[in-house]
């Protein structure tokens, strides 16, 4: 971690035709530059290595299908540690050879085995009809069989009788369709087949005991077996074209009871035979895949870096002889001698002949913000990051975050036992990280854990120093170094108060009561206390208040050096200063008064102690005379303190805008503008290869802009600066108290918790 | 009271989907968009532009060649999945609102069906070319009917479109006009009908939906009455083709059914503040836009001022109209790249500017 954010420079990068994609590969594993875009107008299809990356798609799209092929048959893919290169563009036809090859060996195999599933369950549902049929036709037999006893309606039957042949004689038949159909069609199906046919259609229709798995989408559902006899052919269209509407699956109905024998027997052995062919297919598709399997992962790896150097290499423009590419660079200073070397070895990789190097080239325009982060300080960065960015070579205030954060956490959280549980568990996080890591679990919850683990250890260990300056564990307090308090010295001889009082009062003022304070923290005995609250409240109110402004003076006087650093010493004066009288001549006095009350009044005359507030309210209202003063001069102290504080506001509000309008009406200013033009000069002469196209023109907005001022607009961020800078420090002073309240929140919690679960357990075992 | 109680219930049941379409309403291409799909040479560039868009991966996962039918299918699938979304996560009333919004492909489908019947074109090559939102499981069976009276009794009255057949009932036989006709007639009865549940939903909805409707229903009644010209259909035949409940009924529909030609089309329009612009003559020197053009465009400023108001249904209709305009757009768009018509590409319909 760093106090401010890299140095960075804009660097040209000429890279020689025939090594430039190994350049790319090398400064892509280093990952030390930002690459800006040369061709802004044009559009993404129209630049130079579109077809080497729409091939890249290509490759990305047969993975695609390659690893859903492996998922889909349950075969792990092995992930290597170390991410393979990008492969060199020779190798990237092998590469696509093989891929293409294997997605049509697999496609053909799949294809095969669909068409053989399809088959045999085609099969499946065949013999399934055939044996539900049966029974239909020998009920029926039976039902006719039954048809003489009936002997009141013989004149019926003959009557139908001959209706049919008479039918028959006309050239129509009696016609059959049987199929399946799925089960939760079965009701419309049967009601729009008796409207269209108008009731010239027996249908009948039996569930399939198994669950039968669709042809098309291959969903398991219940089907239905369904024989539905009609006459004639008219009919028989109809009834086709809704079997066709309904998705039925229709197979031939055999003539009699020995085709159908003879049709199931063989039905049983093409079953069998492809159940064996398909048995086989899977094995070899097996084979494929797990052999696939092994290298995806670093194809996948490969095929993603290689996109991303094409895209880098679309963000390049082409010099005029078309000899190399140049390309433009963010590079932090002290990463040259770095990026020098990779661009060294990427042309030794690519065999160029000349080699391609780089050219640092000034540049008006702001760098991008670096700071450098490790796997410990990159949480408390990415904390910083959540509020803002800060600009170029702006003061970090990451490195102050690592302590802040998890001490102000802490202290709300403060409690020993709380605080052990927190950082074990992060440091289970730390040590197992890397295994944690590799695993790569996409749980949102517990990424956001493991990311924050260092955050998470620190708040736990501050937890732990908070808990023991508490004396809570577990909200219970530990007795370590032995109380400072003893009531025996109260009461010698008089065991009779002791007997019959409840509560007693220890007075410090009686010797021997008090022995000294505690070593460390809190003494334990305030855990017994009834006033136990109040005394915390007090003591993690005024310390929450104490915290605030110490922490609000910190980060104004941090402001000092972005002043100092950006040569704007008038922001010293202007800003820096007004800001700092305005928070210390308010709340530095509030402190300074909780600090002088804690240290002027003793136990002894703590009855006469006065209330802060009412002096700190008195103090605005320049009242007050009726009431003691804490120290001499106490009156004319504030009122000085309050009207620098009250002049500071017109300084900060006015200071800056005047000062700045003063220079652009010809003032002498403080020269900002110097350093630029020397560092122009300096890097002119060791640019003069360099194209220099934008530098005339860059002088000429630079000196346009440098000229405008708008005075109205200046004032307008000041005001707003102003009233958000006097209105936070009161809205945050008051926010600091937040510290106290949920600090209390934390502790009453859990001793209620404590009590209830103590109570509950104490009944439950006087039941039993 | 009833207001209150509807918007203040409202996110229990249907704030996911409301939310859900909103979002989903964010991904409509942009301008921008438009204009760089405008500037593809080829599919595959328009391909690798979508890719950038909230369609994302949609074209570049299929193994076959870009052609414009494939786009074209692959945009009313991805419509069909993100409608059947929305459906399968309703609760009614909205379930039935997004039913209802279904209809109307259905009636599309049960005309086609029939005419390709008339063609004797095979059902399973018909199938296919339905669209998805409008299908249903006797679909197939359409093609038996041989008058509408059939087709009602035998085929549709388990349907939802059953209702919409008390007028259209008829023993005359299906030819391509009586087709035609009878989608008119279900398209009338089914607007009226969607028209007054619209106006029974509490809230917003009715005010959002109502003049859409309206809208709807009398763009259908200009345009029977321009495709009227020159066929054999009586002013008074056509009168009862028109959906009563637009803002044209009742003086603006007896005047079109006298109507007899364009200028007199353009006469009844030009009493209506809304439809004058879209049979004016175009301004000299502005690009030619038929009138078909004109009212879509309409169509979708009014759909994206349901997008203002919460707490209402109108956001589902929209959402489905709007995404089916811009499925035209880009299909026109693909058109004109393969036929190398750059000319015309710019005759789309932008959607958000």
């Amino acid at each position: 971690m760093v106090f401010r954010s890299e140095e960075m420079c804009l660097a040209q990068l000429f890279l020689q035709s025939g090594s430039e994609y190994d350049c790319i590969s090398e400064l892509g594993e280093l990952g030390l530059v930002e690459f800006r875009d040369l061709n802004p107008s044009v559009s993404s299809f129209q630049r130079r290595f579109v077809s080497e990356i729409k091939r890249c798609e290509e490759m990305e799209r047969i993975l695609g299908y390659l690893l859903r092929e492996i998922q889909k048959a349950n075969i792990a893919v092995p992930e290597e540690d170390e991410s393979p290169l990008a492969p060199p563009p020779r190798q990237v036809l092998e590469i696509m050879e093989q891929l293409q090859r294997l997605e049509m060996e697999l496609s053909e195999v799949a294809k095969n085995k669909e068409k053989l599933r399809r088959n045999l369950l085609e099969l499946t549902e065949y013999t399934h009809m055939l044996k539900i049929t049966r029974t239909f036709i020998h009920s029926r037999s039976r039902h006719e069989a039954l048809g003489p006893q009936y002997e009141e309606f013989p004149t019926m039957e003959t009557d139908s009788v001959s209706g049919c042949t008479g039918m028959q004689r006309l050239g129509a038949k009696l016609g059959f369709v049987s199929g399946l159909i799925q089960r939760v069609k079965v009701e419309a199906f049967e009601r729009m087949l008796w409207r269209v046919c108008k009731g010239y259609t027996i249908l009948s229709y039996a569930e399939v005991d198994e669950n039968l798995a669709d042809l098309d989408t291959g969903e398991i559902s219940k089907s239905v077996v369904f024989l539905i006899s009609f006459w004639g052919d008219q009919i028989g269209q109809k009834v086709q074209k809704i079997c066709d509407c309904y998705h039925c699956h229709l197979y031939p109905h055999p003539e009699n009871d020995e085709e159908r024998a003879d049709v199931l027997d063989s039905l049983r052995t093409r079953i069998q035979d492809l159940n064996n062919v398909l048995h086989r297919t899977e094995e070899y598709l097996r084979q494929v895949l797990q052999k696939a399997s092994e290298s995806a992962y670093t194809w996948v790896v490969q095929v993603k870096k290689m996109k991303a150097i094409y895209h880098i290499l679309n963000l390049c423009s082409f010099d005029v002889t078309n000899k190399c590419l140049i390309a433009e660079v963010w590079c932090p200073v002290s990463d040259l001698a770095n990026l020098r070397g990779a661009l060294e070895e990427g042309s030794r990789k690519g065999d160029a002949t000349v080699p391609s190097f780089v050219n640092r080239i000034p540049s008006n325009d702001t760098p991008p913000t670096l700071l450098r982060t490790n796997k410990f300080t990159s949480g408390f960065q990415s904390i910083v990051e959540a509020y803002g960015v800060g600009d170029y070579r702006e003061v970090s205030p990451a490195p102050y975050t690592i302590i802040t954060f998890p001490f102000l956490f802490a202290v709300m959280f403060g409690d020993l036992g709380h605080g052990m549980v927190i950082s074990l568990f992060a440091l289970w996080m730390v040590l197992t990280e890397k295994k944690q890591n590799k695993k790569r679990s996409s749980n949102e919850i517990w990424t956001t854990f493991f990311n924050g683990r260092y955050i998470i250890l620190m708040m736990g260990l501050f937890s732990v120093y908070t808990g023991l300056v508490y004396n809570d564990c577990f909200s219970k307090s530990l007795n370590i170094f032995g109380s400072g308090w003893s009531v025996k010295a109260m009461f010698t001889n008089q065991n009779k108060t002791l007997q019959t009082n409840a509560l007693l009062t220890l007075d410090p003022n009686f010797s021997g009561v008090f022995s000294g304070p505690y070593p460390f923290g809190i003494d334990p005995i305030w855990n017994m206390a009834v006033n136990r609250l109040s005394f915390l409240n007090s003591y993690k109110m005024k310390m929450s208040v104490v915290i605030g402004v110490v922490h609000m003076s910190f980060g104004v006087v941090l402001s000092v050096f972005n002043h100092l650093h950006f040569r704007q010493k008038f922001n010293v004066f202007l800003l820096f200063l007004p800001e700092l009288l305005f928070l210390l001549c308010l709340f530095g006095y509030l402190v300074f008064m909780i600090f002088y009350k804690w240290l002027a009044f003793g136990a002894r005359d703590s009855s006469q102690a006065p209330s802060i507030l009412i002096h700190f309210i008195n103090m605005f209202v320049m009242q007050g005379k009726d009431i003691t003063p804490l120290y001499p001069g106490q009156m004319g102290l504030q009122i000085f303190l309050v009207i620098i504080a009250m002049l500071s506001v017109p300084v900060l509000l006015l200071g800056k805008p005047l000062y700045l309008y003063w220079l652009y009406r010809g003032g002498k200013g403080l020269r900002r503008r110097r350093g630029y033009e020397r560092v122009r000069r300096v890097s002119e002469d060791d640019n003069s290869t360099a194209p220099s196209y934008e530098d005339d023109e860059e002088e000429g907005v630079d000196e346009v802009t440098n000229r405008e001022f708008d005075f109205a607009d200046v004032l307008l961020h000041q005001s707003i600066h102003t009233i958000e800078y006097c209105l936070g420090c009161i809205s945050n002073t008051a926010s600091y108290l937040r510290l106290w309240a949920l600090s209390l929140a934390h502790a009453r919690k859990f001793s209620t918790n404590n009590q209830f679960t103590l109570s509950f357990l104490c009944s439950n075992a006087t039941l039993c | 009271m009833a207001v209150i109680y509807f918007t203040g219930h409202f996110n229990v049941d249907h704030g996911y989907l409301e939310g859900l379409v909103r979002g989903m309403k964010a991904g409509i291409l942009t301008q921008a968009d438009y204009h760089n799909l405008a500037q593809c040479d080829t599919l595959e560039d328009m391909k690798l532009h979508l890719q950038s868009t909230d369609y994302g991966k949609l074209l570049s996962s299929s193994e076959e060649d870009l052609s414009v039918s494939l786009v074209d299918s692959k945009l009313r699938e991805n419509l069909v999945t993100e409608f059947s979304c929305l459906r399968s996560n309703a609760l009614p009333p909205l379930s039935t609102f997004l039913d209802y919004i279904t209809y109307g492909y259905m009636i599309d489908n049960v005309v086609m069906l029939i005419t390709g019947a008339l063609k004797q074109r095979d059902v399973a090559e018909l199938l296919p070319r339905c669209h998805p939102l409008g299908g249903f499981d006797q679909m197939a069976a359409v093609g038996i009917a041989r008058t509408p009276t059939e087709l009602y009794s035998a085929i549709l009255v388990d349907t939802p479109l059953a209702p919409f057949f008390q007028d259209a009932v008829s023993d005359s036989n299906l030819d391509e006009m009586e087709a035609e006709i009878l989608r008119n007639k279900l398209y009338k009865a089914y607007l009226e009908s969607f028209h007054s549940f619209c106006k029974k939903m509490s809230g917003a909805t009715g005010d959002i939906m109502c003049p859409v409707l309206e809208f709807e229903a009398d763009r259908r009644a200009f345009i029977i009455t321009v495709n009227s010209f020159g066929t054999d259909l009586s002013g008074a035949d056509r009168s009862s083709l028109y959906p009563a409940c637009g803002k044209l009924y009742p003086d603006g529909l007896r005047l079109l059914a006298l109507a007899e030609d364009h200028e007199q089309v353009k006469a009844v329009a030009s009493c209506y503040t809304d439809y004058k612009a879209i049979f004016e003559d175009p301004e000299p020197g502005s690009e030619f836009k038929s009138f078909e053009d004109r009212f879509f465009e309409q169509e979708v400023k009014l759909n994206i001022l349901a997008f203002l108001q919460q707490f209402h249904f109108g956001v589902f209709y929209s959402y489905i109209k709007l995404k089916e305009q811009e499925s035209r757009n880009i299909v026109w768009i693909a058109e004109c790249v393969t036929q190398r018509q750059k000319s015309k590409i710019h005759n789309y319909i932008p959607i958000i500017q």
